[in-house]
């Protein structure tokens, strides 16, 4: 064994600080230490430096002590449940030849870090030696960098409510001193080191960095690790493969993403009967159930975008998240469905005051073709705001949620629920008219054949996707089917039978209904929505719970008594 | 109210309590670990005995960092070590002495009462069933100073040999293993072998899990070779340029293989062997039946790497063998060790830098406890049995000689064996937790419930041992006393006080003299006697001479430089890296015996009922029986409760699955609800657990099997079986 080959060829890039070779110099950039309450810095999001700072850990070295996890916890003064550095461990071959290795790891400071483009408001920022620093006070919690990091590393603290992740103690380094976990290894398998970035990008066109671990192509992570001699990477799994549990629900984002789609298909269907009352059949009727239908569709949006503002960690800066419109799907997706928000409520007063009361006449508004483009314009946003909606959950750190799948699940919905609302409007409509509307009725005919395909499409199609997944080579993607599959097989035959229910119910409607039982076909349409809002609750839970992260190589004993308590 | 609601609307992240600083010393620092001071120490868990700062502020410590100037640990600590201080606040804390009251509930009592209670108890149960009626079980942990005057205050003050420390289920069998090769105890080697040891060649000895602060020195070691032996691939052994898979206890068959190809080969050191030891004809002898086929049959390693391991040993320039509980916990750890010694003696490994057979020691101060506790000899390694050093002590101490026993009494198993025919009627155990941690915990039990007193003396309540006292003592720990702890490598650190301990709980050191005060004996047991710097010159002044001999110590030069190895005295001012750097040993010839024996046959074999060989062991996340680090969160978040390793094989065999939880069962008693790990490091005919969980507890199943020279359990092997657990 020599230990010391390893550690010399370090230095190779750059200057280098560790204990073996204490740093002789300064690193090549100038560093400022970071003032405590100060979060403006010159110098952040630096695009044009040449070299990077980062970890450079030994596989090879590590004895798996666990103290670089405890002096990183002690440095920074960290609760137990909030890890900057955690040790996870690697498996292969067979007793006695077995091979198990250990990997400590924080943040992997990446060059092109999914976590701070996709943060709202612009609470990451990368210093002048490339480090990925976290603004605690600029962080308003939304836990976006959580899903978005492929190495699951920024870390909801609960007790601070916001994220918080390992900044490799940069204000140690500018002082010339050693990270907490560099300084507490005993076997000298943490270095910190500076390489130009060419360097890195090299290094990972080559392999990933360690065996089991996402691919580098996602974030081009700066963290260097050296293999031990001769490790076949593609022999080794990580040790708490076994153990896949439920992700957090985000109960305010469930009721969020299914009442704004609702919303959306609800505005889809009202300006089609809006375009086709205004230029085929003309309907009094159904101007006055637009007329009160609108506004309340509107309100849903409206409550239900208030409520996802109990998601985030620090509700009251809720507004701070449309500052990173550029690069961020999350702030962009406020943005939508703000928009979406705003040309519904005008949209809606218009038919509100022209249709459902008749204060004043739509000419007084700038007539019927301000009223449609009103209405495109509303749709417009809506699509927007869906598809932005969709876009931030498609990130490749969530392999389950990493595809169109996503963006047409979030449609889908609207498909579905938006006209299951119409049919309740309508069949009220006429409840209150006390006569039959042909056009409402052959509309609700229509709609209820929409709902039905648009279900039935929907689940044929997410059926053959698990499947797929269950097969699927990529560990996470199989492990989401898994749970589905198994951990949540009651609730969806729950949310299955309910689905059918739907169906059966939306039979009644097909036929077109009759006058004499309206009140009978009122209870089936409130029935029938509610059904399908039930399985689109149900459908969004799932999707949230079963997601499998992408992550490290985790800890056995924390993954297994975490899963099983 | 508004300060919840602040918080839940995002008003208040906490920024002043997860604030930062600079520490003058330090640098940049979370500014909740930044002290007033930082105060040098030595930690308190394992007998590395790594240096220590301990970072204090307002009466409390805030912080431990690593000490860069001592030269075991230059700075690193372990995680247990990084987090010493936060035990200290723990709620689970002994704050107060305590009484049974007769529904079984405790009474807070004064130290009076509590004292009273006990010294009437024990004088009443010795009046009438005899002086060695009382029994006392004590530790590793305490500081050399409290165990010199509680070995003064149990033999002299209270007259009972019965006597004895945990360290017999620790080390004993290195202790017997020393004296039968060289005629002393006492460890010759020291860490600093491991930087320069072309060989280390480590058998029973999980370092990486148990002692990973001896990385530090491994990774300055440029060229060696890592051989390490254990029947289960543990995280040092994966560390290994060549791993030896033995069979359960099977190591004297190796030890014993090797040494018949070294002699068969002619690879032994003829001359160091002529020279320094006796015994080698019969040795030969003895060695001859050990063929190369016998061994690769009964160690179950291949033949490959029993030749690799032989030729690595018989050409390296310096070899160290190290080992650990892997050894000592057997019912031949006493032989075995010797037989370690022997190998380094015929290959000439011994009285260099690393060239040393080494035990590394389990607790901080076991070694104190072996040098000046009074309890398996008398102190400064004189023998009980030996008059001139009966007559010595006696001398020094100024008591009658007649006072002084001239037998060693129960060791910790023969007390508990005692304690069973009703010849123990009263005990008293002193910082450890033998319902955690003695092998067979049924029959454990029975003995407890049989005595008249049960004084139990630690800085933790309740513990499982604690809440079947009668007596409650609250001890003052690591951080809130002073003295030395002497670790594996014979180097003695200065451990300071630096917080007052929780409510009224006292040092050791001081409920001893408050004890002696009580019998009256104060005066003749230590006259004069207010702090541990007393003992410390007492200890000084009968060690002088010995071969622990700490003479040439002060308390200032143990801080100064990290501590000190003894011998340390006016030849070696600065102490000794080595021992018997003059091949000269303490028999009375001068000479090393080179000990031999053969293996025996396991005492609980597994059959077709009990079918899996039970290993058990520790890791790096817990200390012992837990009381201490189970209250660190980190630690607990990443050992939380107890697993069992079993190979994939077992699982498929038993249908067992890793979200499964299992029972394991042995003739004595059986433990439910265990989470298991399906690993391929371990063989299909072993099962692997850890022993630090009272919830878990794996010596409800071990079996109460010794080793009859040192009184060692057989804590690595004992056959249980498996089921599928349905709770």
């Amino acid at each position: 064994m020599n230990l010391s080959d390893t550690q010399d060829s370090c230095c190779s890039g750059g200057s280098c600080s560790s204990k073996a070779a204490p740093p002789k110099e300064q690193p090549p950039i100038p560093a400022k230490r970071m003032p405590v309450d100060q979060p403006e810095l010159p110098g952040f999001r630096t695009g044009n430096r040449e070299m990077q700072t980062r970890f450079h850990f030994h596989m090879d070295l590590c004895i798996g002590c666990h103290a670089c996890e405890v002096a990183c916890a002690e440095q920074n003064g960290l609760p137990a449940h909030t890890q900057w550095r955690r040790v996870g461990e690697v498996q292969s071959g067979t007793y006695p030849d077995a091979q198990n290795y250990f990997l400590s790891s924080a943040c992997n400071h990446c060059l092109d870090a999914p976590c701070v483009k996709g943060c709202p408001v612009d609470a990451y920022q990368i210093n002048e030696q490339g480090i990925v620093v976290h603004l605690d006070d600029v962080c308003i919690g939304c836990g976006y960098c959580t899903w978005n990091c492929p190495y699951s590393v920024p870390t909801m603290q609960e007790d601070r409510r916001i994220v918080t992740k390992c900044d490799m103690c940069h204000n140690r380094l500018a002082d010339g001193q050693d990270p907490a976990c560099v300084q507490a290894c005993p076997a000298g398998a943490i270095e910190i080191e500076t390489v130009p970035l060419a360097q890195i990008y090299a290094e990972h066109m080559e392999n990933g960095i360690g065996p089991d671990m996402p691919s580098p192509n996602i974030s081009i992570p700066s963290t260097k690790i050296t293999l031990p001699k001769g490790m076949d990477i593609e022999a080794f799994t990580k040790v708490d493969r076994p153990f896949v549990k439920p992700e957090h629900p985000h109960t305010p984002l469930i009721v969020m993403t299914v009442l704004t789609q609702l919303g959306f298909g609800g505005f889809c269907t009202v300006f089609i009967i809006d375009l086709i009352r205004t230029f085929f059949f003309q309907s009094a009727e159904a101007g006055t159930m637009l007329g009160w239908l609108a506004p309340t569709l509107m309100g849903i949006i409206v409550l239900s975008l208030g409520a996802s503002t109990l998601h985030l960690g620090r509700p009251v800066y809720a507004g701070r998240a449309l500052k990173n419109w550029k690069t961020s799907w999350l702030s962009r997706e406020v943005l939508a469905l703000s928009a979406f928000a705003g040309a519904a409520m005008v949209y809606s007063i218009f038919l509100f005051v022209t249709e459902a009361f008749q204060w004043l006449e739509p000419a007084q508004l700038g007539g019927s073709t301000v009223r449609l483009l009103l209405g495109f314009g509303t749709v417009v946003c809506g699509m927007a705001g869906i598809y932005c909606s969709s876009m931030l959950y498609r990130v490749p750190a969530r392999p389950a949620w990493n595809s169109i799948k996503t963006t047409i699940d979030f449609f889908d919905v609207s498909a579905i629920l938006g006209p299951a609302a119409f049919i309740l409007a309508s069949t009220l409509a006429l409840l209150i008219l006390g006569e039959s509307v042909p056009f409402l009725i052959s509309c609700i005919k229509g709609a209820a054949l929409f709902t039905a395909l648009a279900y039935l499409f929907k689940h044929t199609k997410n059926a053959y996707i698990i499947r797929k997944w269950s097969e699927s080579e990529i560990f996470e993607l199989k492990a989401s089917a898994e749970l589905r599959m198994n951990h949540f097989k009651r609730l969806r035959l729950i949310r299955n039978s309910i689905g059918l229910a739907g169906l059966a119910l939306l039979t009644f409607f097909l036929p077109g209904l009759s006058m004499n039982m309206i009140e009978a076909y009122l209870a089936l349409a409130v029935i029938t929505l509610g059904l399908f809002t039930a399985v689109s609750f149900i459908n969004r839970y799932i999707f949230f719970v079963s997601v499998v992260p992408r992550n490290i190589p985790g800890n056995y004993m924390v993954a297994a008594t975490d899963s099983t308590h | 109210m508004i300060k919840t609601l602040k918080h839940l609307l995002g008003f208040d992240i906490k920024e002043e309590e997860y604030a930062y600083g600079i520490d003058p010393e330090h640098g940049y620092l979370s500014a909740s670990r930044i002290p007033d001071q930082w105060v040098k120490s030595v930690c308190g868990y394992c007998s590395v005995g790594c240096g220590m700062l301990l970072g204090v502020k307002d009466g409390k410590i805030v912080s431990v960092r690593g000490d860069k100037d001592h030269p075991v640990n230059e700075g690193d600590l372990c995680p247990k070590g990084l987090s010493e201080h936060h035990p200290l606040t723990s709620p689970d804390r002994a704050t107060h002495p305590l009484m049974k009251q007769s529904d079984g509930s405790f009474k807070q009592v004064s130290w009076d009462k509590a004292y009273g209670h006990m010294v009437d108890t024990v004088t009443r149960v010795q009046e009438k069933h005899g002086k060695e009626s009382f029994g006392v079980l004590s530790t590793g942990q305490l500081l050399t100073e409290e165990f010199y005057a509680l070995g003064k205050l149990v033999q002299l003050g209270f007259g009972t040999n019965n006597y004895d420390g945990n360290t017999t289920l620790c080390m004993s069998s290195a202790v017997v293993g020393y004296k039968q090769s060289f005629g002393s105890d006492g460890p010759p080697g020291s860490y600093k072998g491991l930087a320069t040891a072309d060989v280390i060649f480590l058998t029973g000895a999980n370092i990486a899990d148990n002692h990973p602060i001896l990385w530090h020195h491994i990774r300055k070691n440029k060229n060696f070779k890592l051989i390490v032996c254990d029947p289960r691939k543990t995280k040092t052994a994966m560390l290994a340029d060549l791993y030896l898979p033995l069979k359960p206890r099977r190591d004297l068959d190796l030890i014993n293989g090797l040494i018949h190809l070294i002699i068969k080969n002619g690879r032994a050191d003829e001359d160091y062997i002529r020279k320094h030891t006796t015994g080698y004809e019969a040795l030969c002898q003895h060695a001859e039946s050990f063929d190369l086929a016998t061994t690769v049959e009964r160690t179950g390693i291949s033949e490959e790497r029993i030749l690799e391991t032989y030729e690595a040993i018989s050409t390296g320039k310096n070899v160290f063998f190290g080992w650990t509980m892997g050894i000592n916990h057997s019912t031949q750890g006493s032989d075995t060790s010797s037989m370690i010694n022997t190998l380094a003696l015929i290959t000439g490994n011994i009285g260099r830098t690393g060239a040393a057979p080494m035990s590394i020691t389990g607790q901080c101060n076991a070694m104190g406890s072996r040098e000046f506790s009074f309890s398996s000899s008398l102190p400064g390694y004189r023998k009980f049995e030996k008059q001139e050093d009966r007559a010595e002590l006696s001398k020094l101490w100024k008591v009658e000689e007649s006072l002084i026993p001239s037998e060693r009494g129960g060791n910790y198993p023969q007390i508990i064996d005692a304690i069973l025919e009703g010849k123990i009627k009263a005990l008293w155990v002193i910082a450890t937790n033998p319902l955690v941690s003695f092998p067979d915990q049924d029959r454990l039990k029975k003995a407890l419930a049989k005595l008249d007193l049960l004084v139990v003396q630690d800085g933790f309540h309740p513990t499982p041992t604690t809440e079947l006292a009668d007596l409650v003592f609250p001890a003052a720990i690591w951080g809130e006393k002073d003295g030395m702890y002497t670790n594996s490598e014979r180097r003695a650190s200065r451990a300071n006080a630096v917080v007052p301990p929780p409510g009224e709980a006292r040092s050791d050191f001081q409920i001893f003299l408050d004890l002696a005060e009580r019998l009256k004996k104060k005066d003749l047991l230590f006259p004069g006697w207010t702090r541990s710097e007393d003992a410390f010159e007492e200890i000084k002044t009968i060690s002088k001479g010995r071969l622990c001999d700490y003479s040439g110590m002060t308390i200032d030069k143990m801080l100064d430089q990290g501590g000190l190895q003894w011998p340390c005295n006016a030849t070696n001012p600065d102490g000794c890296d080595s021992l018997y750097t003059d091949g000269v040993y303490k028999f009375d010839d001068g000479k090393a015996k080179l000990f031999f024996t053969s293996p025996q046959a396991l005492p609980e074999d597994t059959d077709a009922n009990y079918r899996l060989n039970l290993n058990t062991g520790r890791t790096v996340e817990q200390w012992h029986t837990g009381t201490k680090t189970r209250t660190v969160d980190l630690l607990n978040k990443l050992a939380p409760e107890a697993w069992v390793e079993i190979n994939p094989a077992t699982a498929t065999y038993y249908g067992i699955t890793p979200q499964d939880r299992v029972s394991l069962i042995s003739r004595r008693g059986r433990v439910d609800n265990i989470l298991v790990r399906i690993t391929e490091t371990i063989h299909p005919d072993s099962v692997f657990m850890p022993f630090h969980f009272a919830e878990q507890c794996i010596n409800k199943l071990t079996v109460p099997a010794f080793d009859p020279k040192s009184g060692e359990p057989n804590y690595k092997q004992c056959a249980v079986k498996l089921e599928l657990f349905k709770g």
